[in-house]
Protein backbone atom coordinates (compact mmCIF):
# COMPACT_ATOMS: atom_id res chain seq x y z
CA UNK A 1 0.00 0.00 0.00
CA UNK A 2 1.09 3.27 -1.07
CA UNK A 3 0.41 4.99 2.20
CA UNK A 4 3.53 7.56 2.58
CA UNK A 5 3.60 8.78 -0.81
CA UNK A 6 1.56 11.20 -2.56
CA UNK A 7 -1.33 10.40 -3.90
CA UNK A 8 -2.91 12.19 -6.90
CA UNK A 9 -6.52 11.55 -8.65
CA UNK A 10 -5.80 10.53 -12.44
CA UNK A 11 -6.88 13.30 -14.51
CA UNK A 12 -6.86 13.73 -18.50
CA UNK A 13 -8.75 15.53 -20.49
CA UNK A 14 -10.47 15.07 -24.36
CA UNK A 15 -10.89 18.16 -26.52
CA UNK A 16 -14.13 17.73 -25.72
CA UNK A 17 -13.78 18.41 -21.90
CA UNK A 18 -11.19 20.98 -22.44
CA UNK A 19 -13.79 22.94 -25.24
CA UNK A 20 -14.99 25.50 -22.57
CA UNK A 21 -11.25 26.27 -21.24
CA UNK A 22 -10.40 26.63 -24.97
CA UNK A 23 -13.74 28.78 -25.44
CA UNK A 24 -12.62 31.35 -22.77
CA UNK A 25 -9.02 31.63 -23.75
CA UNK A 26 -9.96 32.09 -27.19
CA UNK A 27 -11.96 35.11 -26.41
CA UNK A 28 -9.48 36.32 -24.09
CA UNK A 29 -7.13 35.95 -26.81
CA UNK A 30 -9.07 37.33 -29.23
CA UNK A 31 -9.83 40.75 -27.13
CA UNK A 32 -6.32 41.27 -26.52
CA UNK A 33 -5.07 40.46 -29.90
CA UNK A 34 -7.51 42.88 -31.27
CA UNK A 35 -6.98 45.50 -28.44
CA UNK A 36 -3.28 45.65 -29.47
CA UNK A 37 -3.35 45.19 -33.24
CA UNK A 38 -2.33 41.17 -33.74
CA UNK A 39 -3.22 38.80 -35.92
CA UNK A 40 -3.79 35.94 -33.60
CA UNK A 41 -4.03 32.36 -34.64
CA UNK A 42 -6.69 29.70 -32.86
CA UNK A 43 -5.59 28.58 -29.50
CA UNK A 44 -4.44 25.33 -28.93
CA UNK A 45 -5.22 23.80 -25.88
CA UNK A 46 -3.78 19.96 -24.82
CA UNK A 47 -3.07 18.40 -21.94
CA UNK A 48 0.51 19.69 -20.36
CA UNK A 49 2.07 15.92 -20.72
CA UNK A 50 1.05 16.15 -24.72
CA UNK A 51 2.35 19.67 -25.54
CA UNK A 52 6.32 18.80 -24.20
CA UNK A 53 7.01 20.87 -27.63
CA UNK A 54 5.24 23.97 -26.49
CA UNK A 55 6.59 23.72 -22.94
CA UNK A 56 10.29 23.51 -24.46
CA UNK A 57 10.05 27.08 -25.81
CA UNK A 58 9.08 28.58 -22.72
CA UNK A 59 12.01 30.11 -21.10
CA UNK A 60 10.56 31.95 -18.33
CA UNK A 61 6.61 31.36 -16.40
CA UNK A 62 5.14 34.12 -14.94
CA UNK A 63 2.12 33.05 -12.45
CA UNK A 64 -0.80 35.58 -13.51
CA UNK A 65 -3.96 33.81 -11.38
CA UNK A 66 -4.97 31.26 -8.55
CA UNK A 67 -7.71 29.58 -9.03
CA UNK A 68 -9.09 26.64 -6.65
CA UNK A 69 -5.48 26.54 -5.01
CA UNK A 70 -3.82 25.96 -8.32
CA UNK A 71 -2.14 28.76 -10.27
CA UNK A 72 -2.26 29.62 -14.20
CA UNK A 73 1.27 31.26 -15.64
CA UNK A 74 2.01 32.84 -18.91
CA UNK A 75 5.18 30.88 -20.18
CA UNK A 76 7.56 33.29 -22.79
CA UNK A 77 10.00 32.44 -25.20
CA UNK A 78 11.99 35.14 -23.83
CA UNK A 79 14.01 35.26 -20.20
CA UNK A 80 12.62 38.44 -19.92
CA UNK A 81 8.57 38.24 -21.01
CA UNK A 82 8.49 41.92 -22.22
CA UNK A 83 11.11 41.31 -25.05
CA UNK A 84 8.22 39.21 -26.72
CA UNK A 85 5.84 42.27 -26.84
CA UNK A 86 9.03 44.45 -27.77
CA UNK A 87 9.19 42.32 -30.81
CA UNK A 88 5.96 42.19 -32.10
CA UNK A 89 4.94 45.89 -31.16
CA UNK A 90 7.74 47.42 -32.37
CA UNK A 91 9.92 44.87 -34.05
CA UNK A 92 12.43 44.98 -31.94
CA UNK A 93 14.97 42.85 -30.84
CA UNK A 94 16.09 42.02 -26.91
CA UNK A 95 19.07 43.42 -27.50
CA UNK A 96 17.88 47.01 -28.19
CA UNK A 97 17.11 49.44 -25.77
CA UNK A 98 13.30 50.69 -26.16
CA UNK A 99 12.22 53.98 -25.76
CA UNK A 100 10.90 55.20 -22.33
CA UNK A 101 7.42 55.36 -24.07
CA UNK A 102 7.91 52.01 -25.63
CA UNK A 103 9.14 50.57 -22.94
CA UNK A 104 5.66 51.82 -21.29
CA UNK A 105 3.61 50.36 -23.60
CA UNK A 106 4.91 46.99 -23.58
CA UNK A 107 4.80 46.86 -19.91
CA UNK A 108 1.22 47.81 -19.86
CA UNK A 109 0.46 45.59 -23.23
CA UNK A 110 1.85 42.49 -20.97
CA UNK A 111 -0.36 43.24 -18.34
CA UNK A 112 -3.15 43.57 -19.86
CA UNK A 113 -2.58 40.06 -21.60
CA UNK A 114 -2.19 38.68 -18.21
CA UNK A 115 -5.73 40.78 -16.68
CA UNK A 116 -6.90 38.87 -19.75
CA UNK A 117 -6.15 35.41 -19.50
CA UNK A 118 -6.30 36.10 -15.61
CA UNK A 119 -9.74 37.10 -15.93
CA UNK A 120 -10.52 34.15 -18.88
CA UNK A 121 -9.56 31.44 -16.28
CA UNK A 122 -9.59 32.77 -12.97
CA UNK A 123 -11.78 35.75 -12.66
CA UNK A 124 -11.95 35.81 -8.81
CA UNK A 125 -8.49 35.85 -7.95
CA UNK A 126 -7.78 37.05 -4.72
CA UNK A 127 -5.40 40.18 -5.63
CA UNK A 128 -4.24 40.19 -2.39
CA UNK A 129 -3.46 36.28 -1.67
CA UNK A 130 -1.34 36.87 -4.96
CA UNK A 131 0.54 39.47 -3.53
CA UNK A 132 1.00 38.30 -0.23
CA UNK A 133 3.37 35.96 -0.87
CA UNK A 134 5.70 35.87 -4.64
CA UNK A 135 4.62 33.82 -7.35
CA UNK A 136 6.75 31.29 -8.24
CA UNK A 137 8.56 31.72 -11.17
CA UNK A 138 8.13 27.46 -12.25
CA UNK A 139 6.33 25.65 -12.66
CA UNK A 140 4.96 22.92 -9.52
CA UNK A 141 6.16 19.43 -9.52
CA UNK A 142 4.02 17.06 -10.84
CA UNK A 143 2.10 19.41 -13.33
CA UNK A 144 3.85 18.26 -16.21
CA UNK A 145 3.48 14.39 -15.40
CA UNK A 146 0.94 12.03 -17.07
CA UNK A 147 -2.68 12.01 -15.79
CA UNK A 148 -1.82 15.43 -13.79
CA UNK A 149 -4.91 17.18 -15.56
CA UNK A 150 -3.07 20.08 -15.79
CA UNK A 151 -3.80 21.86 -19.61
CA UNK A 152 -1.24 23.92 -22.20
CA UNK A 153 -2.57 26.57 -24.22
CA UNK A 154 -0.60 27.64 -27.13
CA UNK A 155 -1.33 31.55 -27.64
CA UNK A 156 0.30 32.40 -31.01
CA UNK A 157 0.24 35.39 -33.68
CA UNK A 158 0.28 35.46 -37.45
CA UNK A 159 3.74 37.18 -37.12
CA UNK A 160 5.85 33.44 -37.42
CA UNK A 161 8.72 35.20 -36.21
CA UNK A 162 7.17 35.25 -32.77
CA UNK A 163 7.42 32.59 -30.87
CA UNK A 164 4.11 31.51 -28.99
CA UNK A 165 2.73 32.17 -25.64
CA UNK A 166 2.13 28.98 -23.53
CA UNK A 167 -0.64 29.72 -20.77
CA UNK A 168 -0.12 26.42 -18.45
CA UNK A 169 -2.92 26.14 -16.04
CA UNK A 170 -2.76 23.69 -13.10
CA UNK A 171 -4.89 21.14 -12.38
CA UNK A 172 -7.15 22.17 -10.23
CA UNK A 173 -7.68 25.31 -11.76
CA UNK A 174 -8.61 23.66 -15.33
CA UNK A 175 -10.89 21.26 -13.54
CA UNK A 176 -12.94 23.83 -12.73
CA UNK A 177 -13.50 24.45 -16.56
CA UNK A 178 -13.44 20.99 -18.30
CA UNK A 179 -16.73 19.52 -18.15
CA UNK A 180 -16.40 15.63 -18.10
CA UNK A 181 -19.74 13.80 -19.53
CA UNK A 182 -20.70 11.94 -16.50
CA UNK A 183 -22.19 8.11 -16.90
CA UNK A 184 -26.34 7.60 -17.43
CA UNK A 185 -28.50 6.57 -14.92
CA UNK A 186 -28.70 3.32 -16.18
CA UNK A 187 -25.16 2.98 -16.44
CA UNK A 188 -24.90 3.15 -12.96
CA UNK A 189 -27.57 0.77 -12.55
CA UNK A 190 -26.20 -1.61 -14.69
CA UNK A 191 -23.29 -2.04 -12.68
CA UNK A 192 -22.58 -5.24 -10.65
CA UNK A 193 -23.53 -4.82 -6.76
CA UNK A 194 -20.71 -5.09 -4.52
CA UNK A 195 -20.06 -8.46 -2.74
CA UNK A 196 -18.33 -8.71 0.65
CA UNK A 197 -14.88 -10.31 1.13
CA UNK A 198 -16.61 -13.62 2.85
CA UNK A 199 -18.88 -13.90 -0.33
CA UNK A 200 -15.88 -13.42 -3.14
CA UNK A 201 -13.62 -15.91 -1.07
CA UNK A 202 -16.28 -18.05 0.21
CA UNK A 203 -16.11 -21.22 -2.20
CA UNK A 204 -12.25 -20.77 -2.85
CA UNK A 205 -10.78 -24.23 -1.22
CA UNK A 206 -7.77 -23.90 1.36
CA UNK A 207 -5.70 -26.44 2.97
CA UNK A 208 -4.33 -26.61 6.42
CA UNK A 209 -1.85 -28.34 7.90
CA UNK A 210 -2.30 -30.00 11.68
CA UNK A 211 1.02 -29.95 13.43
CA UNK A 212 2.23 -31.24 16.92
CA UNK A 213 5.24 -29.61 18.66
CA UNK A 214 8.88 -30.42 17.48
CA UNK A 215 11.59 -32.48 17.98
CA UNK A 216 15.06 -30.32 18.08
CA UNK A 217 18.08 -33.55 17.79
CA UNK A 218 21.75 -33.45 16.48
CA UNK A 219 22.55 -33.43 12.75
CA UNK A 220 24.61 -36.91 13.77
CA UNK A 221 22.03 -38.36 15.38
CA UNK A 222 19.20 -37.55 12.80
CA UNK A 223 21.89 -39.41 10.25
CA UNK A 224 21.53 -42.46 12.03
CA UNK A 225 17.71 -42.52 12.78
CA UNK A 226 16.80 -46.25 12.11
CA UNK A 227 13.39 -47.29 11.88
CA UNK A 228 11.60 -48.20 15.03
CA UNK A 229 13.62 -45.57 16.74
CA UNK A 230 11.52 -43.28 18.93
CA UNK A 231 11.80 -39.77 18.81
CA UNK A 232 9.84 -37.81 21.61
CA UNK A 233 8.40 -34.53 20.84
CA UNK A 234 8.28 -31.18 22.92
CA UNK A 235 4.36 -31.43 23.01
CA UNK A 236 2.56 -33.11 25.99
CA UNK A 237 -0.21 -35.08 25.40
CA UNK A 238 -2.73 -32.63 27.14
CA UNK A 239 -1.85 -29.87 24.36
CA UNK A 240 -3.85 -29.12 21.67
CA UNK A 241 -2.39 -29.48 18.52
CA UNK A 242 -2.48 -26.33 15.66
CA UNK A 243 -3.76 -25.64 12.80
CA UNK A 244 -1.41 -24.03 10.90
CA UNK A 245 -1.49 -21.91 7.36
CA UNK A 246 1.37 -21.71 5.48
CA UNK A 247 1.84 -18.41 3.82
CA UNK A 248 3.66 -18.20 0.93
CA UNK A 249 5.20 -14.81 1.00
CA UNK A 250 7.69 -15.53 3.79
CA UNK A 251 9.75 -18.83 3.52
CA UNK A 252 8.71 -20.98 6.51
CA UNK A 253 6.79 -18.23 8.11
CA UNK A 254 3.17 -20.08 9.27
CA UNK A 255 0.12 -18.93 10.74
CA UNK A 256 -1.45 -20.27 13.55
CA UNK A 257 -4.97 -20.29 12.58
CA UNK A 258 -6.39 -22.17 15.73
CA UNK A 259 -6.14 -25.32 17.93
CA UNK A 260 -7.58 -28.73 18.28
CA UNK A 261 -7.81 -31.88 20.12
CA UNK A 262 -6.88 -35.00 17.60
CA UNK A 263 -9.38 -37.84 17.23
CA UNK A 264 -10.78 -39.76 14.89
CA UNK A 265 -14.16 -39.56 12.73
CA UNK A 266 -14.58 -42.61 11.36
CA UNK A 267 -11.54 -44.21 9.46
CA UNK A 268 -10.03 -40.78 9.47
CA UNK A 269 -7.92 -38.77 11.80
CA UNK A 270 -9.93 -35.39 13.03
CA UNK A 271 -9.46 -32.49 15.15
CA UNK A 272 -12.21 -31.02 17.43
CA UNK A 273 -11.34 -27.18 17.57
CA UNK A 274 -9.98 -25.55 20.81
CA UNK A 275 -11.87 -22.79 22.65
CA UNK A 276 -8.94 -20.89 22.44
CA UNK A 277 -8.64 -19.05 19.18
CA UNK A 278 -4.90 -17.85 18.10
CA UNK A 279 -4.17 -15.68 15.62
CA UNK A 280 -0.43 -14.96 15.66
CA UNK A 281 2.04 -15.72 13.20
CA UNK A 282 4.77 -18.10 13.80
CA UNK A 283 8.62 -17.23 12.09
CA UNK A 284 10.65 -20.35 12.30
CA UNK B 1 62.84 -8.11 24.68
CA UNK B 2 66.31 -8.68 23.63
CA UNK B 3 69.09 -9.40 25.96
CA UNK B 4 70.49 -11.44 28.78
CA UNK B 5 68.48 -11.84 31.59
CA UNK B 6 69.27 -13.46 34.96
CA UNK B 7 66.18 -16.07 35.28
CA UNK B 8 66.28 -17.50 31.96
CA UNK B 9 67.55 -21.38 31.82
CA UNK B 10 68.25 -24.07 29.26
CA UNK B 11 65.11 -26.62 29.71
CA UNK B 12 65.41 -30.44 29.82
CA UNK B 13 62.96 -32.38 27.42
CA UNK B 14 62.12 -35.68 29.22
CA UNK B 15 61.98 -39.02 26.95
CA UNK B 16 59.10 -39.78 25.98
CA UNK B 17 57.18 -43.60 25.50
CA UNK B 18 55.96 -44.36 21.86
CA UNK B 19 53.78 -46.93 23.11
CA UNK B 20 50.06 -45.34 24.05
CA UNK B 21 48.38 -46.91 27.11
CA UNK B 22 45.66 -50.11 25.71
CA UNK B 23 43.03 -48.95 27.99
CA UNK B 24 43.23 -44.94 27.10
CA UNK B 25 40.06 -43.97 25.47
CA UNK B 26 39.68 -42.09 22.03
CA UNK B 27 41.11 -38.53 21.87
CA UNK B 28 38.70 -37.57 19.91
CA UNK B 29 34.57 -37.94 19.89
CA UNK B 30 32.89 -38.51 16.46
CA UNK B 31 31.47 -34.91 16.61
CA UNK B 32 34.83 -33.34 17.29
CA UNK B 33 35.98 -35.23 14.11
CA UNK B 34 32.85 -33.68 11.99
CA UNK B 35 31.34 -30.96 14.01
CA UNK B 36 28.64 -30.74 11.31
CA UNK B 37 26.48 -33.91 13.55
CA UNK B 38 26.91 -31.13 16.20
CA UNK B 39 24.14 -29.18 14.38
CA UNK B 40 20.68 -29.29 15.63
CA UNK B 41 18.05 -29.89 13.52
CA UNK B 42 14.28 -29.32 14.07
CA UNK B 43 12.05 -32.10 13.65
CA UNK B 44 8.50 -30.96 12.62
CA UNK B 45 5.75 -33.24 13.05
CA UNK B 46 2.86 -33.15 10.48
CA UNK B 47 -0.10 -34.98 11.43
CA UNK B 48 -2.63 -34.53 8.47
CA UNK B 49 -4.40 -31.65 6.23
CA UNK B 50 -7.63 -30.39 6.46
CA UNK B 51 -9.46 -28.97 2.93
CA UNK B 52 -11.76 -26.49 3.49
CA UNK B 53 -13.48 -23.60 1.95
CA UNK B 54 -12.99 -19.99 3.41
CA UNK B 55 -16.66 -19.94 3.89
CA UNK B 56 -16.40 -23.28 5.84
CA UNK B 57 -13.34 -21.52 7.81
CA UNK B 58 -14.97 -18.59 8.53
CA UNK B 59 -17.89 -19.83 9.81
CA UNK B 60 -16.07 -22.61 11.64
CA UNK B 61 -16.65 -22.79 15.70
CA UNK B 62 -15.45 -23.87 18.61
CA UNK B 63 -15.49 -27.54 19.47
CA UNK B 64 -16.02 -28.17 15.25
CA UNK B 65 -14.52 -31.92 14.25
CA UNK B 66 -13.08 -31.51 11.01
CA UNK B 67 -11.83 -34.66 9.34
CA UNK B 68 -7.84 -34.71 8.32
CA UNK B 69 -7.20 -36.03 4.94
CA UNK B 70 -5.33 -39.52 6.60
CA UNK B 71 -6.71 -42.48 7.56
CA UNK B 72 -6.57 -43.47 11.16
CA UNK B 73 -3.52 -46.21 10.03
CA UNK B 74 -1.88 -43.61 8.33
CA UNK B 75 1.55 -42.19 9.32
CA UNK B 76 2.49 -38.85 10.11
CA UNK B 77 4.93 -36.64 8.66
CA UNK B 78 8.23 -35.97 10.17
CA UNK B 79 9.57 -32.38 8.31
CA UNK B 80 13.08 -31.04 8.25
CA UNK B 81 12.93 -27.60 6.65
CA UNK B 82 9.63 -28.40 5.14
CA UNK B 83 10.60 -31.17 3.86
CA UNK B 84 9.19 -35.06 4.49
CA UNK B 85 12.28 -37.16 5.79
CA UNK B 86 10.80 -39.80 7.89
CA UNK B 87 7.69 -40.94 8.34
CA UNK B 88 6.13 -42.90 11.71
CA UNK B 89 3.41 -43.82 13.47
CA UNK B 90 2.18 -41.35 16.42
CA UNK B 91 2.98 -42.93 20.10
CA UNK B 92 2.67 -41.46 23.61
CA UNK B 93 6.37 -41.99 25.86
CA UNK B 94 5.32 -40.83 29.64
CA UNK B 95 2.77 -37.83 29.22
CA UNK B 96 4.75 -36.62 25.73
CA UNK B 97 3.88 -37.46 22.14
CA UNK B 98 6.22 -39.43 20.34
CA UNK B 99 6.99 -40.76 16.90
CA UNK B 100 8.07 -44.36 16.38
CA UNK B 101 9.79 -44.25 12.91
CA UNK B 102 8.24 -46.20 10.12
CA UNK B 103 9.63 -45.41 7.06
CA UNK B 104 12.91 -43.67 5.42
CA UNK B 105 11.92 -42.55 2.46
CA UNK B 106 15.22 -40.68 1.76
CA UNK B 107 18.67 -41.60 3.15
CA UNK B 108 19.18 -39.72 5.85
CA UNK B 109 23.17 -40.08 5.72
CA UNK B 110 24.48 -39.39 2.46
Amino acid sequence: MAESRLVRPLRWWTPQAMAGLSRRLEAAWATWCGGWGFERRPVVCANSSEASEAYATVRRWQRVGILGGDGIWIGSPHAEPAHWLQQGLFAAGPTRQPSPVASRVVLEAWQDLQHEIACAIAPETDATARSSEPPPSGLPAGHRLSWSGAVGAQLSVANGLLGALVVHIGPSAAAAHCVVARGTASATQARSPLASVADALGHRRVSLDVHLGEAEIELGMLQSLRIGDVVVLDHALHQPATVQWTTASEPGGRSVLFEGHLGRLGPCKAIETAPRRIAATLNH
Amino acid sequence: MVGASPSAHIIELGELDKVPHKDAPPLLTEAAVNPLHLIKAKLEVRVGEISLTVGELMAAREHEVFPLKRRIDEPVDLLLEGRVVARGELVAMDDMFAVRITELPMPLKA
